[in-house]
């Protein structure tokens, strides 16, 4: 043994002697690796010849996909909200309306003009079809005669209200004054015509 | 630490079937070895974690190719070691550009080495510079010759030449109290 070979060997013994606790959480380091790095070509994972799921390709195309999904959702809702819009924006029918006594609270009404409530609460005016048949009812009979409170009848989404309790009536409009049940999400008004008036 | 050819066998084909006790197993009987082979290029007990969780991947994946007709399981995988942690102080530091015609010999003296404990070698070899410290290690612990260390370093063989000269230039001056002693 040559002067190098054991100065070699004096110098390895000398570190072999370290002490060496040993390292779980290493372990567990080299575990995750080894889970996470199993080649998808292994036979638990996939047969041979079928591709792996999650290609590069496909996650792009994947993401591609509900990116545009989402473009058109925000779309729709973005043509939906204008629809929704364009409706409220249409003024009323005619200028000869029908008075509408309407309030949030449950006291007595107060006497308002269909435009007004519009701006005040527009969630609670009735279709833009129903408030035309209001107007062509009114035009129908307004005239020949003052309206009076028994030509109309005032109800309350599907239930008819009591008549009211006093009236206003002109060519142009009838001012009516009730009193409303209490109710906590506000009142929705369909005035219409009487048959036989 | 030491397992019989057939325990051997056993551990490396269980390995190859990716069994994680096998894996568990290999690892738990060759951590220490694989410690005592990587300390001497590190410089922090970190290092060595990280050097060694690099290694026994690299183990675990090209198991298929050792063959134990051509030598030792525990050769293959000290080989696996040393490079792992040459790969590691190749990305922190450079050797120098510095050659010298002449280097060989011992680096430490037999009577030194002997004097020193274990943790007083390994902390003399860890503050060499990084180069200076992987060259000392293949030259003096590992017994390559000049020309083996430049080809597995990727430098010119003075440069390792030079970098032993080194290293005994700086062990000589802090090792004197050793010899004094």
């Amino acid at each position: 043994m040559t002067e190098r070979q054991y100065n070699r060997k004096l110098l390895g013994d000398k570190l072999s002697q370290l002490p060496v606790p040993p390292n779980d959480l290493l372990w567990s380091r080299i575990e995750a690796q080894l889970i996470i790095a199993t080649p998808v070509s292994q036979p638990v994972s996939y047969p041979s010849n079928v591709a792996p799921r999650f290609t590069k390709a496909v996650l792009i195309k994947t993401s591609i996909a509900i990116f545009s999904t989402l473009l058109l959702v925000l779309f729709i809702l973005w043509i939906a909200r204008k629809h929704q819009r364009s409706q409220k924006a249409i003024p009323p029918a005619t200028k000869q309306q029908t008075s509408i006594a309407d309030t949030t609270k449950p006291t007595a009404g107060i006497v308002d003009t269909l435009p007004t409530q519009q701006e005040k609460i527009p969630q609670l005016l009735p279709e833009k079809n129903e408030q035309k048949t209001v107007a062509d009812t009114v035009d129908n009979f307004a005239p020949v005669r003052p309206l009076r409170s028994n030509d109309i009848s005032v109800s309350m989404r599907d239930s008819v209200l009591p008549m009211p309790l006093t009236t206003q009536a002109t060519a142009d409009s009838v001012k009516l004054k009730v009193t409303l049940p209490k109710k906590d999400d506000g009142y929705y008004f369909e005035v219409k015509k009487k048959k036989g008036n | 630490m030491d397992l019989s050819a057939a325990q051997i066998q056993g551990l490396v084909n269980g390995c190859l079937r990716n069994d994680l006790i096998a894996q568990k197993q290999l690892y738990a009987s060759f951590y220490p070895y694989c410690m005592h082979v990587c300390l001497p290029y590190t410089r922090h007990p970190e290092d060595a974690d990280d050097i060694l969780s690099n290694a026994f991947i690299r183990i675990f994946r090209n198991l298929q190719q050792f063959d134990a007709g051509k030598g030792s399981l525990y050769a293959w995988i000290k080989r696996i070691v040393i490079n792992a942690s040459l790969d590691f102080i190749r990305q922190r530091s450079r050797f120098t550009a510095s050659t010298l015609d002449e280097a060989e010999g011992i680096v430490i003296e037999n009577t030194v080495v002997e004097k020193l404990s274990a943790n007083e070698l390994l902390q003399e070899i860890r503050l060499l510079p990084e180069a200076t410290q992987a060259v000392f290690n293949l030259y003096c612990i590992e017994g390559y010759n000049h020309r083996e260390i430049a080809d597995q370093l990727g430098i010119k063989e003075g440069t390792s030449k030079w970098h032993l000269s080194e290293a005994r230039t700086l062990l000589k001056q802090r090792l004197t109290k050793y010899q004094t002693a």
